[in-house]
């Protein structure tokens, strides 16, 4: 069996520059914006990823395989090393850039805890996205069917379809979805910054947040940057990571980094008792 | 006008001009001026919600023992009760009405219902329940005796089942300890017919519209029997439920039963919820104090103000102990927070609410006509009269 590959320092070093060019190609070459919706980009449209043995180049070739296949047959997952995460929030703070979250929406915090007592003591820092749970507690309750899960595995809601009931929000066992206020950063001061009303293209449409227009006072979690892997990318937070700490990809390709990390014994699922069935793996 | 009628009006008055302030600043600054948030989604506006079409369903029994089953000693209660059921459960959709994030789609719920969510089927049942609340007060007034016993029966099966079903929405929550129970439908609905049987016992003794004859002492001895069987029957759900939840030592729920015991809300607890609705009616409704109908109103009274309190600490305590103990530490806003206390705009919308109904019923039984005291009593045998408590039913 093919192990996964653990980056090394020199190899980081040497893919470095590829990946920022490849970074830029993606950026450039296609846009996240995917208005009506569309399906995946044709294969054609996809930047060629240079060779490298970098996870993220690995991840990116792996995405684009997992694009030419049909919606149905894609299994999003997400693996977080906790050995390696460092609690440094750079993948909280991406997602919020990325999806231009207000005060009090987050869709990735990382829980940082201590252990033991002096001097005999530890910290663990676990990013908590959401679950995409392959039997997902949040979606029988909502009355109005505004989520449900996509076929490739991402748990969505339609902002436009959610009444902002909030009874999802107790439902999820993960503390995984928050409720838009419609508050800004800059409210309360003369004028609410420009970049606050910037669009959003979460699940592949336009969002502009203004007044009680949605997201405004719908229900909001994260949704493994689906705007962006339709359009080649990977999710905002795996980009982010400093230590190469989270990874990405289709459990549908038995050749995935992520296909070969679920299948060791050293990984485990938040909550699994509940039978909720995570997507997000953690790596001891 | 009744005295105690005069005396509430203008205070309901205010209360609601107070209410309608709360209702502008909902309308007009969205959901910033409301101080629950993500960890704590449900805040006063839905305790209320869940205690008000509980009472309202609590209420409609005491229309069901007269209609459906003949009890001819609740023969005047009965009128009352299907008021109170009416204005409270008009209240308490209101209140959640107010709650949604998006108040404009709230027809979604019957255009797009999702039949795997009980929220859904919730909101069809009270719809249905609404009009046969309708249906028997238009019965009422056209004296149609005919349609009462069938839409009471027909009222009370959708009363078990919205009563049962406010428990399940909690029950089935496996992710939250302290609500996730099979017992939670049994524990609303005996909790609904006792705040309905109080506040009915409350408002036919102090608003009281009827000479106080042997059929009103009939009345108020059922009732206080009733409001006495149902406190027993809470009281054995209670301890079965404490008991056994906090024998199973499940870390939340031991958490969520210390929030209650000694956290900030210790006094909703201890105060209302035992003191108020439960020890001062308990001296109130036995021996000696139970020979005045004046405390049976006051007990009534009294439990159906610590049930309001208990749905307040059920909402919040299933609510306050986080999914992970890191997580309000890991992104820190007032939004993202477990400590909640209502704000000044969900206080004063709350109160106007309540107030509205409350001012809804005393308007309606000093103007319909067909509130005793407002026609001349029907001229019944002497024998009837004393025989109040069952014969055959009727209005
Ligand atoms: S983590 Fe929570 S919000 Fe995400 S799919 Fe699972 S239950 Fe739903
Ligand atoms: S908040 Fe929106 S998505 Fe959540 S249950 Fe209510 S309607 Fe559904």
């Amino acid at each position: 069996m093919k192990r996964a590959r653990v980056p090394k320092r020199s190899d980081e070093r040497r893919d470095f520059l590829k990946l920022v060019l490849t970074g830029a190609a993606v950026a450039t070459g296609l846009s996240a914006r995917n208005a009506d919706g569309a399906p995946a980009p044709a294969e054609k449209q996809l930047p060629e990823i240079p060779a490298g043995d970098n996870p993220l180049l690995r991840m990116q070739r792996e995405l684009q395989r997992a694009l030419k296949k049909p919606v149905e047959q894609r299994r999003w997952a997400m693996v977080i090393d906790l050995s390696k995460c460092i609690g440094c929030s750079a993948c909280t703070i991406a997602c919020v850039a990325e999806n231009k979250l207000p005060p009090g929406v987050v869709y990735r915090p990382v829980l940082d805890e201590e252990f033991g007592e002096y001097p005999n003591v530890a910290r663990r820092f676990t990013p908590r996205p959401c679950m995409q749970c392959d039997n997902p507690p949040c979606v029988p309750v909502c009355p109005v069917k505004a989520t449900y899960k996509r076929p490739d595995g991402i748990v969505e809601i339609d902002y436009n379809k959610c009444i902002g009931c909030r009874y999802c929000l107790p439902a999820c066992p993960y503390g995984a979805r928050t409720a838009d206020f419609g508050e800004f950063f800059t409210l309360g001061t003369p004028k609410v910054e420009a970049y606050e009303t910037q669009p959003n293209f979460e699940y592949g449409r336009e969002w502009n947040r203004a007044g009680n227009k949605s997201p405004v006072g719908n229900a909001r979690k994260c949704h493994f940057c689906i705007h962006r892997l339709e359009a080649g990318m990977l999710p905002a937070c795996v980009t982010t990571c400093i230590g190469y700490a989270t990874y990405f990809g289709d459990t549908n390709d038995s050749e995935s980094l992520v296909s070969e990390l679920i299948a060791k014994p050293n990984v485990m699922r938040l909550k699994e008792e509940l039978g909720t069935k995570p997507k997000v793996y953690y790596r001891m | 006008m009744l005295k105690a009628t005069k005396v509430l009006l203008p205070i309901l008055i205010a209360l609601v001009v107070l209410g309608a302030i709360g209702a502008w600043d909902r309308l007009s600054t969205g959901k910033l001026s409301l101080n629950f948030g993500s960890y704590i989604p449900w805040g006063i506006w839905v305790g209320l919600y869940i205690y008000l079409v509980g009472l309202s369903g609590g209420a409609f029994l005491i229309v069901f023992l007269h209609h459906a089953l003949g009890i001819r000693a609740l023969r005047r209660a009965s009128v009352y009760a299907l008021l109170v059921a009416l204005t409270t459960l008009g209240a308490g959709l209101v209140l959640v009405l107010a709650d949604l994030g998006h108040m404009d789609r709230f027809w979604r719920l019957y255009t797009f219902a999702n039949p795997r969510s009980i929220l859904a089927w919730m909101v069809w049942i009270y719809t249905v329940y609404a009009l046969v609340l309708l249906a028997m007060l238009y019965a009422i007034a056209k004296e149609k005796q005919g349609w009462l016993k069938p839409l009471s029966v027909v009222g009370f099966l959708l009363v078990i089942t919205f009563g049962g079903g406010e428990g399940a929405l909690f029950g089935v929550l496996g992710s939250k300890a302290a609500w996730s129970s099979g017992v939670q439908p049994i524990r609303f609905l005996f909790s609904a017919f006792l705040s309905g049987a109080g506040i009915v016992a409350f408002t036919t003794v102090a608003f009281r519209r009827w000479q106080a004859d042997q059929e009103h002492h009939g009345q108020v001895e059922f009732l206080r029997y009733l409001v006495l069987g149902f406190l027993a029957l809470n009281l054995l759900v209670e301890f079965a439920e404490f008991t056994v939840t906090s024998y199973s030592s499940t870390p939340a729920i031991v958490e969520a039963y210390d929030l209650m015991l000694f956290g900030s809300y210790w006094w909703l607890f201890w105060l209302v919820q035992i003191g108020i609705g439960l020890v001062l009616p308990i001296v109130l409704l036995v021996p000696p104090c139970d020979g005045k109908p004046a405390n049976l109103g006051i007990a009534g009274l009294f439990i159906a103000l610590g049930l309001a309190g208990t749905k307040q600490n059920f909402v919040y305590l299933g609510l306050a102990v986080p999914d992970f103990r890191a997580l309000p530490d890991a992104f820190v806003h007032p939004r993202l927070s477990t400590v909640y206390f209502p704000s000044l705009t969900e206080w004063l919308f709350a109160i106007g609410v309540v107030a509205a109904a409350a001012l809804v019923f005393l308007i309606a039984i000093e103007k319909l006509p067909f509130v005793e005291g407002r026609r001349a009593p029907p001229v019944r045998p002497a024998s009837a009269r004393l025989e109040p408590l069952r014969e055959g039913g009727g209005a």
